[in-house]
């Protein structure tokens, strides 16, 4: 694999999946949010929803609590210590990918002019 | 990239979803203009100053701006919690982190030694109106990244912008005389006071006006979430 590449191959893909990545994105600015927030938020189908929220929890990113307001049911998620270093490994893995290929194909294009 | 930015910054703009943030810096700036105007017939203006009448309107006011502190805080806490978490969830954000606070401390210091800084340095020769149209337009950079979540909003910004610098271009009289009307321009320079005035006052309803459009397209636009969701 060409070095340049390297860096996507080690990608988390539990979080890389694109409504996982909302919901841990989502997640990261804030200290909790409830179910009904994530769902408004991310435009997900309450049994989408519930999948990648139990992935996440399987993979030890996110931390659920069930409480109640007043006399209805509330879900509180929060991302783990775990789940917010992988978000930030994640996010400096993408970032270190696109610098890579970005300077890669500008080295392609002088070559090109060349 | 951008999307994971957009994503992260969609927490902090949801602050303000229902309007409540502007509403309640709206209030404050009206209730700050308005305070400033009380002071005026309560403590300063009043031949009670150096009597026990003095002391009795300190408390009164007081007691006023903590009631302000109070609608602004637990008004704000009461509605989200009745109408914008039922509908589109609940959200608790990070707590600010003690070195942000100091740095907002320090920046606030400098601000204002500069501005102290410049206007004993310049004296007489010093437009203190200017200090109003400074407050204006800090008050416009601070609300831009609420302009920029939604599209109507920079038309609100614009009038931020344009009510600071109209304060700079207004009469002088009028300006004095605004600072004089105020509490504070017995002990300030008038104009200076004055400007402060206008500016709060002006941000002040523009904001109030803001927040409650907000709010009325909030609740038209959103449909309670059954609690089953949960």
């Amino acid at each position: 694999m060409k070095p340049e590449l390297n860096a996507i191959a080690e990608i988390d893909r539990v979080i890389h999946e694109p409504g996982r990545l909302m919901i841990v994105a989502l997640l990261f600015a804030v200290e909790k949010a409830d179910f009904v927030y994530l769902q408004y938020e991310t435009g997900l189908n309450k049994g989408n929803l519930s999948s990648h929220i139990a992935k996440l929890e399987a993979a030890g990113y996110l931390a659920v609590e069930k409480t109640f307001r007043g006399k209805v049911p509330q879900t509180l998620l929060s991302l783990t210590g775990a789940g917010r270093e992988a978000f930030m490994g994640y996010w400096h893995t993408l970032k270190e990918f696109c610098a890579n290929t970005a300077s890669a194909a500008a080295l392609k294009k002088e070559v090109t002019i060349l | 990239m951008d999307a994971i930015r957009g994503l992260l910054q969609r927490p902090i703009d949801y602050y303000n979803v229902d309007g409540m943030g502007e509403l309640a810096e709206g209030l404050l700036l009206t209730g700050l203009a308005a305070f400033m105007w009380l002071q005026s017939f309560m403590w300063l203006q009043s031949h009670v100053m150096q009597s026990w009448g003095a002391f009795a309107g300190f408390i009164v006011l007081a007691c006023i701006w903590k009631l302000l502190m109070r609608a602004v805080r637990d008004g704000s806490k009461a509605i989200k919690a009745r109408v914008t978490y039922p509908q589109t969830g609940f959200v608790q954000y990070r707590a600010v982190k003690k070195s942000r606070w100091l740095s907002y401390v320090l920046i606030a210091l400098i601000c204002s030694i500069t501005c102290f800084g410049g206007f004993a340095a310049m004296g007489r020769h010093l437009n203190l109106a200017l200090l109003g149209v400074l407050l204006g337009l800090a008050l416009a950079i601070e609300y831009l990244p609420k302009a920029r979540s939604v599209g109507w909003k920079w038309v609100v910004w614009a009038f931020l912008v344009a009510g600071a610098i109209g304060v700079g271009i207004l009469p002088g009289a009028f300006v004095d005389a605004a600072g004089l009307n105020a509490g504070m321009g017995k002990l300030l320079p008038a104009r200076m006071v004055g400007a402060f005035v206008l500016v709060m006052l002006f941000d002040g309803v523009i904001l109030l006006l803001s927040g409650a459009i907000t709010f009325v397209l909030f609740v038209a636009r959103t449909s309670a979430l059954k609690p089953e969701a949960q």
